[in-house]
């Protein structure tokens, strides 16, 4: 199956169902709906997982425990997912969040009781367990936050097998295609894809920039901000990391992956004094927590910029007119993509909101007068 | 002045003549580039090295970073940052050896590491046998490791490149190369196996353009010189977004050693005329460009001017297909149709390619696997080869010590202008 395959008679073919986007968010949803018998067609300007295939973090533990649930049971998914559609390198490495000294240990202990107490599965190290866990810790460490399900995998991997596994079952994608667009037409939507045009009955929004390119057509607006990511790549050593600690990680070939994401509209490096301020910032922090990085260098330190809504939460519902959307936070995406393309594939066959998904409606914005506004809250960097 | 090949060394003795302040960067130990190893060309390196004069040198000092005129450099396990009125890019070239069955092996080379060998006196009596395969000037090897008591065999083309009589020379072509571990025995087409502890291809030079490129340089395919090379002006001036940076040597091209020097004298008058520190500048340049131009091989030249006019060169569909099982990128272990495989599949970018199978990921960065695999997919999607995109550049360029980066900020020198 041909990806940036042109299937174009003279007319506009029509679908069913419009994917916009074909990260992991998008091609979830492919993958979801494509069982459902319901004719679909991705389409994305470039993609899918075009970037460096270093396995991001599939952390479960970080942000709100609602935040955490829904990192949990997207985890859980993920084995079951890789059984069936073919690798893409996640494994569980378990995951800690190291304090260094007293007051870090007051709040990460205070962390894990708050998260605890909600069911969820986090739990305080002392000095001794971690350093018995985790013998690559510094031992200035004064215990850790600890999950079971945090991991690692390759996000470009994953949308690679999700929207291969969906073509198999019929999905045509449209990608590379350089250029998307979208208008509104009789009831439906007629998409520019490329050379390529398509018509759908509904669409299914699937990713933060192509959302803010197309919110006049739309009539959708969605405060965005972008993340940047860079990260660092060492030469292989010796094994010093079992877990992901802060982070940071080792790959079973022995490179340390050191990961620094950061939302900056006005922080991108344009200069080396700021590029070298940036590695120091990271090799600092690195250092701080693993010993025995110090022997270690940095081969690689590619840079992605990804989009996602300004609260960097999952964006995940319905408007009045079968309009989809389902946007997965940037950090995330591994995690949440797999219950955000269920939840969108189940609402899509039935034609109604995923309730389920009902915290991370785009309603919330609405408030801010964002949702189907005119304005644009937060302009995104170019990614 | 980054680079201190005959074109880097040619430039730092002619900014430094001019009454300038000159740093000139060397990643290696030694100055003089390749030319320390092209036979004939050491009495060139020497006369330049004589005009240096009280120029700042530093050497093992590897540029991981530009932006602007600014460069990150290596130096010392500290990070110095360096900025300029004018930068000259002269990263020069480097042999990249095109993959055949067996090229991974220990003991196979390319000229350029067999030379360094010899000079390191890493080559004894007891490192041969040796095979050869190189044509014209380039065979001298094969006569300096005689001369070090190794066993040679000459593969070659041609018969008049000046080797001795002693040295058994065949006709014909390497198709692969057998051993575990270290090479044992090198193929010819006429498929009798030769043995051999030292393989020693010659291999084309590419220019090394990755600076340039970091520094946001637009860059065209242009096989007759060596490959993708930055667009310049016809004072060697890089197009892109920075003014005041220049190109010189072969990063601008793969020419003979004095053509660089010539190249390196240009760039140099160039970069001086914009800053106001050249006397006579019009005739200056206009007599640098007529001895790069005497000093350049024939076709070569008319292609760098042809690039200097700003015409597009001709797109050329290469022709290079090598066995399925060849080993691609020898960082990752990649063969040929796990790269084939992912073609088909729509990876038709070198990043899309880094994707799904990790070509290109390893320490060299496409260093070594880029051209050959430009070639290829050249052929294999029969698309000129530079309408293939290159792979995105991020800093570092280099490999960067997290020694480096824990150093505090206050023990950093800077301001060199």
């Amino acid at each position: 199956m041909p990806i940036g395959e042109t299937v174009m008679p003279e007319r506009a073919r029509g679908y069913e169902v419009a994917v916009l986007g074909a990260g992991c968010a998008g091609a979830a949803v492919a993958y979801a709906l494509a069982p459902r018998r319901i004719a679909s067609v991705v389409v994305d300007a470039a993609g899918p997982g075009r970037a460096f295939p270093v396995p991001a973090a599939a952390p479960v533990q970080s942000g709100t425990p609602a935040d955490i649930m829904f990192a949990l049971r997207g985890a859980e998914r993920l084995p079951e997912l890789q059984d069936a559609i073919g690798s893409f390198g996640y494994r569980r490495t378990g995951g800690m969040v190291v304090a260094l000294g007293d007051a870090e240990e007051e709040l990460s202990r205070g962390r894990a009781a708050e998260a605890a107490a909600a069911g969820l599965p986090l739990r305080w190290l002392s000095r001794e367990e971690t350093l018995r866990r985790e013998p690559g810790v510094t031992d200035r460490v004064a215990g850790a936050v600890y999950c079971a399900f945090d991991g690692v995998a390759d996000a470009g991997a994953l949308a690679r097998r999700l929207l291969g596994a969906a073509m198999r079952f019929g999905t045509v994608a449209h990608l590379d295609c350089g250029f998307v667009g979208v208008t509104r037409q009789n009831g439906g939507f007629r998409i520019r894809a490329g050379r390529d045009e398509v018509v759908a009955r509904r669409i299914v929004v699937a990713s933060a920039g192509l959302l803010h390119t197309t919110a006049r057509q739309l009539g959708l607006t969605l405060p965005v901000r972008a993340r940047r990511r860079r990260i660092c790549l060492t030469d292989r050593l010796v094994p010093l990391l079992r877990h992901t600690v802060n982070g940071i990680r080792q790959e079973p070939s022995g490179e340390l992956v050191l990961d620094s994401s950061a939302v900056d509209g006005d922080h991108s490096p344009t200069d080396v004094r700021s590029t070298v301020d940036e590695f120091r910032r990271i090799a600092t922090a690195a250092a701080q927590v693993v010993s025995g990085i110090e022997h270690a260098q940095i081969l690689h330190a590619p840079v992605t910029v990804c989009q996602e809504a300004a609260d960097g939460r999952p964006v995940v519902g319905r408007t009045d007119d079968d309009l989809y959307v389902a946007i997965a936070a940037a950090d995330h995406a591994l995690t949440q993509s797999p219950l955000i393309g269920e939840a969108i594939a189940e609402a899509v066959a039935r034609s109604r909101s995923p309730d389920s998904m009902e915290p991370w409606s785009p309603a919330r914005f609405a408030l801010a007068a964002a949702w189907a506004g005119t304005g644009v809250q937060d302009s995104p960097n170019s990614s | 002045m980054v680079g201190a090949g005959p074109a880097g060394l040619a430039a730092t003795g002619e900014i430094q003549a001019a009454g300038a302040r000159v740093l000139l960067i060397e990643e290696r130990p030694v100055l003089g580039g390749r030319a320390v190893v092209v036979p004939g060309a050491r009495g060139l390196t020497e006369g330049l090295m004589r005009g240096l004069g009280s120029a700042e040198v530093w050497r093992s000092s590897p540029v991981w970073t530009i932006a602007g005129r600014a460069l990150g450099v290596l130096r010392a396990q500290r990070i110095e940052t360096v900025e300029a009125a004018a930068v000259i890019l002269a990263t020069g070239a480097s042999e990249v050896m095109m993959p055949f069955p067996g090229w991974t092996l220990r003991g196979v080379l390319t000229l350029e590491a067999a030379w360094d060998a010899v000079r390191a006196g890493r080559i004894t009596a007891d490192s041969g046998p040796a095979v050869v395969v190189a044509r014209g000037e380039h065979a001298a090897l094969a006569t300096r490791l005689a001369e070090r008591g190794v066993t040679v065999t000459l593969v070659t083309a041609d018969r008049r490149n000046g080797v001795p009589a002693a040295i058994p020379q065949l006709p014909g072509l390497l198709t692969e190369a057998h051993g575990d571990g270290a090479v044992e025995e090198a193929v010819l087409d006429d498929g009798i196996a030769r043995p051999c502890r030292l393989l020693c291809v010659e291999s084309p030079r590419v220019p090394a353009i990755e600076l340039a490129r970091l520094a946001g340089s637009p860059c065209v395919y242009q096989p007759l010189l060596g490959g993708f090379v930055p667009r310049y002006d016809p004072t060697l001036a890089l197009h892109g977004p920075t003014p005041a940076l220049f190109v010189a040597g072969d990063a601008a091209g793969v020419d003979t050693p004095r053509a660089a020097a010539e190249s390196g004298r240009l760039a140099a008058r160039a970069a001086l005329r914009l800053l106001d520190l050249l006397e006579d500048p019009d005739v200056r340049i206009a007599d640098a460009r007529e001895r790069l131009a005497a000093a350049s091989a024939p076709l070569r030249h008319a292609a760098r001017e042809a690039l200097m006019l700003g015409a597009t060169p001709d797109e050329v569909i290469e022709a290079w297909t090598p066995r399925p099982d060849t080993i691609v990128c020898a960082c990752e272990d990649v063969r040929l149709d796990a790269l084939r495989d992912a073609a088909v599949g729509g990876a038709v970018t070198l990043d899309a390619l880094t994707a799904q199978t990790r070509c290109g990921l390893g320490e060299c960065r496409w260093r070594r696997c880029g051209p050959p695999v430009v070639r290829w997919l050249s052929d294999f999607l029969q698309t000129p080869a530079g309408r293939i995109a290159l792979p995105r550049l991020w800093p570092p360029l280099r490999p960067l010590p997290v020694t480096a980066l824990l150093r505090s900020d206050a023990d950093r020198g800077d301001g060199h202008a």
